[in-house]
């Protein structure tokens, strides 16, 4: 009988988000996502604790982020933001039932 | 009284929306104030909606459309005016989430009443924020 161990790290980014997630800032969104998952980086949180204003295109970014991970056996996950003014599209539309979401980094980083 | 305001079609003018906004119910002392998260997005939204489908991107250098704020006993009108393309209604939302095109169904949400109408090449979109 022979025993062999070998450990495998996985890696996961997160990132947050503070002030306004719109559609503006969108653009810098997807392309901050993309860069990851185009370093081969498909496990990603985004932390939204500290954002004051969420629209549709805001949402729209974290929508294909978390598409394009999980066709790459990933994720995108979600803290949720504290703001009223942040978490209202994500009720409106029920993303906040698409995505995983949770209230600290820490918490959806163990998630995995 | 009506309150104006005039921006250019790109994203970055609609970071005007929300003070403009707050300003406008403030003076008006509307009972909407108290909701200005929630109108904000609306606006916003609608604003957004106009950007994308009224201009193209080569367009949106230089056209503009105005936004005006009134009241009326205790119901805030919003109306926006446009003279870009026609707007047409999107297809029917599929079971499946997707990645896009949330933006009116976030606005009838948060607006009492919507309407559209094509008048003499402009497009005139009205919300109604109840009290």
């Amino acid at each position: 009988m022979s025993l062999e161990t070998s450990s495998h790290e996985i890696r996961i980014d997160t990132i947050a988000v503070a002030g306004r997630l719109d559609a503006v800032r969108a653009v810098e969104l997807r392309t901050e996502i993309d860069d990851a998952i185009s370093k081969g980086i498909v496990r990603l949180v985004v932390d939204l604790s500290d954002a004051d204003f969420v629209d549709s295109a805001g949402l729209a970014a974290l929508a294909k982020g978390m598409k394009d991970c999980r066709q790459r056996n990933g994720d995108l996950r979600v803290v949720s933001a504290t703001h009223a003014d942040a978490a209202r599209v994500f009720s409106l539309t029920r993303f906040d039932q698409v995505f995983m979401m949770g209230d600290t980094v820490e918490e959806l980083v163990a998630s995995w | 009284m009506t309150h104006q305001l005039e921006l250019t079609a790109d994203y970055e003018a609609t970071r005007a929306i929300g003070p403009w906004l707050k300003d406008a119910l403030d003076a008006l002392a509307a009972p909407q104030a108290e909701r200005l998260g929630e109108l904000e997005l609306a606006v916003h939204e609608l604003a957004i909606n106009i950007i994308d489908h009224a201009y193209n991107e080569a367009e949106r250098t230089t056209a503009t459309y105005r936004i005006d704020l009134t009241r009326s006993d205790d119901c805030i009108r919003v109306d926006f005016i446009d003279d870009g393309r026609h707007f047409t209604p999107p297809a029917p939302r599929p079971e499946e989430p997707t990645v896009g095109g949330y933006g009116l169904m976030i606005v009838e949400q948060l607006a009492t009443t919507v309407t559209y109408e094509r008048v003499a090449a402009q497009n005139r979109w009205t919300l109604t924020f109840g009290p």
